[in-house]
């Protein structure tokens, strides 16, 4: 391992980030704070980011808890202790198909994810492929649509019987047969695959760029293939890597509800669509909803524990050497084509056809899907454009869009500050919380937080979206913000203390500049997922704070998927225009090199 | 009667309690709301300059409805269109917690506009048009039957049934939907979406027609596949011609789509079921004066004719016109019975209740996964 001296502290701290467990390096004890006696004390930024984050993140979880024990949901009249709603989840058998049918999806969204974001990472990393960074956008791209709305453009291509794909290739072919059936198990599964490869792609990729390339040098000097080389060497040092975007892809498959919804899926009910349907049908349960939240809880509390063990496990294989070694590019020739031909393929069923229909639907005055009759108008957006709310809820949009990842990202640094740099058993558990909300389902977290702040003036405010959006971004912005802070030597930061600036002057003038490369990706990840999120906010937006994003789902909801197709094309190009603008003006990308 | 009167003097009371709690934690409008002479609710509506209505109807026909309120004052209606259960469990938590989002409160269900009046959380209020409309739909003082009735249909695709169907399927829906022939060309609206919707189902499995189609029927729909959805999807899934025949679609949502040229016609199930929207002002709502003026506006026939041509349905208010131009079409027939009492009938309220296991037994004969 090509190691030198400036960079073994910052791998010495890569190699374990969680503090707890860490041995000591030989500057450990500089770095911790004593008291006078010589004992530790939790610093005082500690102290404040650990009740702010339990504020944020164990307050609604606590309440959902509570709820599950209750007659009805909190707050309402004649509610009382109960355990009806726990013994009809947990001491039945009426949630076990739905229990197993739901991690049996997500597990298979996860491995499909894990397997094409990681041939897709290796390709772009180690091969000569052109056109690069095309490819690499052609791959992130489906970021930026809310995957329910990816559901309503693919139950609109793809339904058994009314789907454009279906009825168009019918008459051309001169068939009745049914070509592609989004509704079946395979079809949902497809659609959140397009929408969880990207995620997968990102983590793999990282921890490929972060590989040391002379391992596969010596692989391939010993005479080794490419095929060899990528499965003997490559694959074992990024194994912890790929499954840590195993098991994040599966807890986050779990609590997805907006998906299966949409595309009417009845071979079984997800968990989160119980839930979703606990809260809402008729006669509305909401006990039970908490209940069944509960019950995904434990799972994704396990898929969170194997993820952690993933990515500590794969810190222990990351080296940042000085001598930079560029990894040898493996000619592709002829293979060039159909490597390319295959992402293609991806590109249109994620991004192109997708697109297309919702195009399509959005002139179409009714639901049209034959191309012999379609009569297209401008009607849809006419109405949508005089709707009062519109307007408003782009206003919404966009504060969400400014203010979440700008609180998350903020408080993502002091997490890791406190994480990285202070280490302690209260570093430890600050760690921990902030990693929790990833297990927690989005519209089970919400419902936490609604019952939570019913009785608050916050309560259907643009306020509560931040405080419940911040605290579920709190695990993307603390990733960011520790891998960051991990990569820079403490000895800067232990320069500025020694010449007499206090804690925050350090963190502001020292360690912000440097991590801010890492803070910015995080920014810009963030702004795009608080504009297309649904799943928290539909639960948590009063009918003054929908942003746009709910907006396109109360459309859904009422049956007017043209309208939802107008706003979900609304939706894209401000995510775009956002990204765009940081592109060019703070010179931020959206890629894998921060992550 | 007697229980209604007794458990309005209660809600009445309530209001009256919630409203001065309103007024103790600084509630500035709402102190003497209901007194107000017409002139003065205008310029007090005016100067609040908006409302939010919290609605289940159809969430298009809402919007261009309260336009034409909009119109005439000039004061914003911010439509929030939910389901109605949702909306209701929404609405209920937020009175509960003192937290009026709603200015004006209208669903379908009668049971939940009831709940709320007995709650408090629905002004006393009475329009002066309040005599223009039918009284047994309503609470009088509490809530109106402001939008008209709409009526559960069979809806069916035109394009996608020979004629011999489509005549199969107008004589009588129930019983053709059983028919193997329509093998994975239906759709049906499950009684969990209202309680109209249930009103249908039960009727035809323990109601009134229980010995024509009884359990045995909802086995043989069962073997037929249906695709289960809420009435907004279902209605879709026909104009597409995802399925031919939709089970539980309401004429006022039917009724749009045919006006804008969609290949659809329906069928009245015999008897249909039906009921009106209702809507109260809020008792603690954010905007009391332009709540009162909007129940004012809506009460008047001019706002009843406006809602009867956009949603083509047949107008409740005493001096409205009937515009409907689906009347005059060759396959229209109106309903010859209807079942509107289910809203009062204790079997079928026990057994939709929560305690009932109406919806548990529907699930597993249909093979819903709920």
């Amino acid at each position: 391992m090509s190691t030198d001296i400036t960079s073994a502290q910052p791998s010495a701290a890569l190699a374990d980030p969680t503090p707890g467990t860490a041995p000591r390096g030989p500057r450990g004890g500089r770095g911790a704070r004593r008291g006078a006696q010589g004992r530790r004390w939790p610093s005082a930024l500690s102290v404040v980011v650990l009740i702010v984050l339990l504020g944020l993140i164990a307050g609604p979880v606590a309440t959902v808890f509570f709820g599950a024990f209750q007659s009805k949901a909190p707050g309402m009249p004649n509610n009382g202790f109960s355990l009806d709603a726990i013994e009809k989840v947990y001491a039945s058998t009426a949630y076990v198909k739905s229990l197993v049918g739901t991690l049996l999806m997500s597990l298979a969204v996860a491995a499909l994810s894990v397997v094409v974001g990681a041939v897709a990472a290796w390709v772009l990393a180690r091969t000569d492929v052109r056109w690069r960074g095309l490819l690499e956008l052609g791959v992130i791209i489906p970021l930026f649509m809310s995957p329910f709305v990816g559901a309503v453009a693919w139950s609109m291509l793809a339904a058994p019987h009314s789907g454009m794909i279906n009825v168009n290739l019918r008459w051309m072919l001169h068939t009745d047969r049914t070509f592609v059936n989004i509704t079946s198990i395979p079809g949902l599964t497809f659609v959140l695959l397009l929408y969880y490869v990207p995620y997968a792609y990102l983590l793999v990729s990282a921890a490929l760029k972060n590989v040391d390339p002379s391992l596969e040098e010596a692989s391939y000097m010993n005479g080794r293939g490419v095929i060899a080389t990528a499965l003997k060497v490559t694959l074992p040092v990024v194994r912890p890597s790929l499954a840590a975007a195993f098991f994040f892809v599966a807890v986050l498959a779990t609590g997805v509800f907006a998906v299966p919804q949409v595309l009417n899926f009845n071979s079984f009910s997800p968990l989160a669509v119980g839930v979703y349907r606990s809260m809402t049908v008729f006669p509305s349960n909401p006990p039970v909803g908490a209940a069944i939240g509960t019950l995904m809880f434990w799972f994704t509390l396990a898929g969170i524990y194997f993820y952690r063990r993933s990515i500590r496990n794969g810190q222990r294989y990351v080296t940042i050497g000085a001598r930079g070694t560029r990894p040898r590019l493996v000619r592709l020739g002829w293979k060039k084509w159909p490597v390319m031909g295959a992402f293609g393929l991806y590109g249109l069923l994620a991004t192109v056809l997708p697109y297309a229909a919702l195009a399509l639907m959005s002139l179409t005055p009714y639901s049209i899907t034959d191309f012999r009759k379609m009569s297209l108008g401008l009607d849809n957006f006419v109405s949508v454009a005089t709707t009062p709310d519109v307007v408003h809820s782009f206003e919404n949009s966009l504060w969400l869009g400014v203010l979440v990842p700008t609180i998350a990202v903020v408080l993502g640094l002091a997490v890791a500050y406190v994480v990285v740099r202070e280490r302690g058993r209260l570093g430890a558990v600050v760690d921990y919380v902030s990693t929790f909300p990833i297990a927690v389902p989005g519209i089970v977290f919400a419902t936490g937080i609604v019952w939570l702040y019913v009785r608050t003036p916050m309560y259907a405010t643009l306020t509560l979206l931040v405080i419940a959006l911040v605290g579920v971004y709190m695990p993307h912005a603390s990733r960011f913000a520790t891998t960051g802070l991990m990569q820079i030597d403490r000895s800067l930061e232990e320069a500025g203390r020694m010449s007499g600036a206090g804690k925050f002057r350090v963190i502001r003038t020292v360690s912000f500049p440097l991590v801010r490369p890492s803070l910015l990706s995080a920014w810009i990840l963030l702004f795009v997922f608080s504009m297309r999120e649904v799943n928290e906010t539909v639960v948590i937006a009063g009918p003054n704070s929908r942003p746009l994003s709910v907006l396109a789902w109360d459309y859904v909801q009422a049956g007017s998927l043209r309208e939802a197709a107008v706003v979900g094309l609304v939706l894209t190009l401000v995510m775009l225009a956002g990204v765009l603008i940081a592109r060019f003006v703070l010179r931020v990308r959206l890629d894998s090199s921060n992550l | 009667m007697r229980f209604l009167r007794q458990t309005g003097v209660v809600g009445l009371a309530a209001a009256t309690l919630v409203a001065l709690a309103a007024c103790g934690s600084g509630g500035s409008a709402s102190d003497s709301a209901p007194a107000t002479a017409p002139s003065d609710l205008v310029s007090k509506a005016k100067s609040e300059g908006q409302i939010t209505l919290y609605g289940d109807a159809n969430q298009d026909s809402l919007q261009k409805w309260t336009q034409g309120f909009t119109d005439k004052y000039g004061i914003k209606v911010q439509v929030l269109r939910l389901a109605g259960s949702q909306l209701f469990q929404r609405f209920a938590q937020e009175e509960s917690a003192k937290q009026a989002q709603a200015d004006v409160f209208s669903v379908t269900d009668y049971a939940s506009l009831k709940q709320s009046a007995d709650q408090g959380w629905l002004a006393k209020y009475t329009p002066k048009d309040a005599g223009l409309l039918p009284a047994d739909l309503g609470e009088a003082g509490y809530f109106y039957p402001l939008q008209n009735t709409s009526n559960q249909t069979v809806v069916y695709n035109t394009e996608k049934l020979t004629p011999a169907e489509i005549q199969e399927v107008r004589s009588d829906p129930v019983a053709a939907v059983q028919d193997p022939k329509f093998k994975g060309r239906i759709g049906v609206n499950y009684p969990q979406s209202s309680q109209q919707a249930a009103a249908m189902w039960y009727q035809w499995t323990d109601g009134s027609q229980k010995s024509k189609y009884g359990w045995d029927a909802m086995k043989k729909i069962a073997a037929n596949k249906p695709v289960f959805a809420s009435s907004p999807d279902l209605i879709n899934d026909v104009i597409s011609g995802e399925i031919a025949v939709g089970v539980g679609i309401t004429d006022s949502l039917a009724a749009p789509s045919v006006a804008q040229g969609a290949p659809i016609q329906w069928v009245y199930p015999d008897p249909t079921v039906t009921s009106a929207f209702g809507a109260g002002v809020v008792s603690n709502a954010p905007h009391p004066y332009a709540a009162r003026l909007f129940l004012e506006w809506a009460t008047t026939p001019e706002a009843d004719n406006l809602y009867s041509k956009i949603t083509q349905t047949k107008p409740i208010n005493k001096q409205s016109k009937d515009s409907r131009t689906f009347l005059k079409e060759s396959w229209y027939a109106e309903p010859k019975q209807a079942w509107g009492d289910f809203i009062t009938d204790k079997t079928f309220l026990d057994a939709t209740g929560s305690s009932g296991d109406y919806y548990d037994t529907w699930n597993k004969a249909l093979g819903y996964s709920g």
